[in-house]
């Protein structure tokens, strides 16, 4: 289609940017990646009264154009034309929290340097004069020189105004002419352009706004040396005890349907190949991935709610101290957080940390954070080795069991940050400047936004990594096909059965046998064919996939020990078997090198942490 | 009285005289200008961050969170 005008929405973090971004685009974007460099990039259509057609470009929030984080440097890069030009002719909104004027006025005047149309709204005004600001708009706009429109983005309110206001900018081509741009300016240039912001205050503000009294209040308790923490931890056990809790019932649905999908290929394919591949191949593979959903669902629900509302600065603040204790920054614990749903977008957060060796530090270790992947091979063998057994009547074994694993992960992965913070010679205390925003109800619209487009990337993923996967397992494991099919042995003759009795000597001491090695062959393209995986080794027949996961655990019982049950178990832990990450990890870094530290020193983990579960459950 | 930010106590107050800008700090002193340490800004410490070294300032209506190193680059005027 053909589009008028590009337009870069440019601001501060927290002032409400995505939300803007959102209701231009009507949810009508997509995430895609930059050029080059593969972040993230969010991307919509929309167009404005007069019919002129805008690509709106979310850029990541920065406080200046000197780039001091990735995602400051991709947003001054954008700006300034360095990546990702468009032959289109270019305006930008430049977003401003109302209640944080100075800030982002600063930021305004470094924009206004680029030459460019722009247009400055005015976000969560309603906010600031709640809070008593009030100030002379038309002022205001004379001053800068440019149209200054108040919005509500969550209301949708302003948003007409601010497109009225880009059919008026006159628009010119002005991308060639920023090369020259410097953005070095220097300490002294950022105190004359502060001053100056503070001069047009100075003008315009007619009652200055005050501190946000219920801010205040709630971080009084929030940021209390003691109740502080209790909160904190009152939080984090909600948080996890409740994405348990509620994902088990959207799973169940989840199951019964595709229960009813085999039920109804059973029905219409007739037994054979076809049936075969539809059946054990593909729907068994999206299915158990699938299954999981709900769970990261959850956990990025979760996660979000506590960004959006303002908490999780806070919990940054908290932790901090601990954090650096091990080596991490204290801006890892969001990526890190995240990576308890999927290690993927939690590495993809990293690009907050501004020094370049902590966030690879973060990056190295947040794969052993359990994610939601690792779960349905979690339930698995805890209900298939783990005796139901209640102490003090209250506490569940395998709840205790399920609880050790999460721990597992997270201790060894300070280990491994502190191991590597030695290797790296990281400086010790790079500095920490983190705005606490004022605490807001969380944008309920946002968040369903941000999770449907979480949605869509898990179902992309489930469609193409996984579904390939299955097929190819089913492949592997069916092929050749061989007249002891009926006796169960056919798997044993298959290509996969070959490749695993042939290198089942190397994990014979961890208690693995070739048909173990054969479902983890597949399983590391990602953790959640696991289940499938073992299915088919097994050749387990059942209707339904909850009864197939019944007969599953019965026949793992029957024919694993005890020992390497666990030693299985162990093994998920800290095992990198997941090629997305790896993938990203590359992207993310630029480099081969860091995957490839990743797959090693977690396989080499895995391996250890394996033998010695072997070796002593055996001697138990 | 003059003193450097990162020395005040919780719930000290003050105005920013000067936010210095050695060379060596370039970085760090853009961003405390970014953040609003300029001249004439009043600043409160509000919390002190248990076993650690970071402090939460309230500076212009906002509140943020650095380390008391940091702080140390901006010098106070502390209100009696």
């Amino acid at each position: 289609m053909n589009r008028d005008l590009r337009v870069l929405l440019a601001g501060n973090p927290n002032t409400g940017k995505t939300a803007l971004f959102n209701v231009l685009t009507g949810g009508r974007s997509k995430i895609g990646n930059y050029s080059r460099v593969t972040v993230e990039k969010k991307e919509g259509v929309c167009q404005t009264p007069a019919g002129k057609q805008l690509l709106v470009l979310d850029l990541p929030g920065a406080y200046g154009l000197e780039g001091q984080t990735l995602d400051e440097k991709l947003t001054s890069d954008i700006l300034l034309g360095r990546i990702e030009t468009s032959s289109l002719p270019e305006c930008i909104i430049a977003i401003v929290d109302a209640s944080h004027l100075s800030q982002g006025l600063g930021f305004v005047l470094e924009l206004k340097n680029l030459n460019r149309p722009m247009i400055l709204a005015l976000n969560m005004f309603d906010l600031a004069t709640q809070r008593g600001l009030q100030l002379d708009l038309k002022k205001l706009s004379q001053k800068l020189g440019i149209a200054v429109i108040p919005t509500i983005a969550t209301k949708n309110k302003g948003v007409l105004a601010l497109l009225k206001a880009i059919d008026e900018l006159v628009i010119f081509h002005s991308s060639r002419t920023l090369v020259q741009f410097s953005k070095n300016e220097g300490v002294n240039a950022t105190r004359e352009r502060f001053k100056e912001v503070d001069r047009i205050l100075s003008q315009v503000i007619q009652k200055p706004i005050q501190a946000s009294y219920w801010t205040e209040v709630i971080d009084r308790w929030v940021l209390h040396p003691f109740f502080g923490f209790l909160i904190l931890i009152l939080l984090f056990t909600l948080f996890f005890q409740g994405i348990f809790l509620l994902a088990s019932y959207p799973m169940a649905l989840i199951e019964a349907g595709f229960d009813v999908l085999a039920k109804w290929i059973h029905q219409l394919v007739q037994p054979g190949l076809l049936q075969s591949l539809l059946v054990d191949g593909i729907l068994a593979g999206i299915g158990s991935a699938i299954s999981f959903l709900p769970q990261m669902i959850l956990l990025f629900f979760f996660i979000f709610l506590m960004e959006d509302s303002g908490y999780l600065p806070r919990a940054t603040f908290l932790l901090n101290r601990f954090m650096e204790k091990v080596g991490l920054n204290g801006r890892a614990l969001i990526p890190l957080l995240s990576s308890f749903a999927c290690a993927i977008p939690g590495i993809m957060a990293t690009r907050t940390i501004e020094n370049r060796k902590d966030r690879l530090i973060t990056i190295l270790i947040a794969p052993l954070m359990t994610c939601a992947a690792r779960l349905p091979v979690y339930s698995l063998l805890i209900a298939a080795f783990i005796p139901k057994k209640f102490f003090f009547g209250f506490l569940n074994l395998q709840g205790l069991v399920l609880l050790g694993l999460y721990g597992l992960g997270i201790i060894l992965s300070l280990v491994v940050a502190w191991i590597f913070k030695r290797l790296l010679l990281s400086e010790l205390n790079p500095s920490f400047i983190m705005e606490l925003p004022t605490y807001k109800w969380p944008n309920w619209k946002n968040i369903a936004y941000e999770l449907w487009l979480r949605i869509q990337l898990f179902i992309k993923k489930a469609g193409t990594l996984i579904l390939v996967t299955s097929i190819f397992l089913w492949f592997f494991t069916s092929y050749p096909r061989s007249s002891f099919l009926e006796d169960g042995l056919g798997i044993e003759k298959s290509f996969a059965g070959v490749i695993g009795k042939k290198i089942e000597w190397l994990f014979r001491p961890i208690g693995f046998d070739w048909r173990i090695i054969l479902a983890l062959i597949p399983s590391f393209a990602a953790r959640e064919v696991m289940v499938s995986a073992l299915a088919t080794v097994y050749s387990v027949e059942a209707s339904g996939k909850k009864e197939a996961n019944f007969i599953l655990g019965q026949k793992l019982t029957e024919q694993w020990s005890l020992a390497t049950g666990m030693s299985v178990l162990v093994w998920f832990v800290f095992a990198c078997q997941c090629f997305s990450t790896l993938v990203v990890i590359q992207k993310e870094t630029q480099s081969l090198k860091w995957p490839m530290v990743v797959l090693v020193y977690m396989s080499g983990l895995a391996y250890i942490a394996s033998f010695i579960t072997y070796q002593v459950v055996r001697r138990l | 009285m003059l003193k450097k930010l990162g020395e005040l106590k919780k719930e000290e107050r003050g105005k920013i005289l000067k936010t210095c800008c050695l060379q060596a700090n370039s970085k760090i002193a853009r961003r405390l200008l970014e953040m609003g340490f300029l001249k004439g800004s009043e600043v409160e410490i509000k919390h002190d961050a248990p076993f650690g070294d970071l402090i939460v300032v309230a500076i212009r209506g906002g509140f943020i969170a650095l380390r008391r190193k940091e702080a140390n680059l901006v010098e106070v005027e502390v209100y009696e």
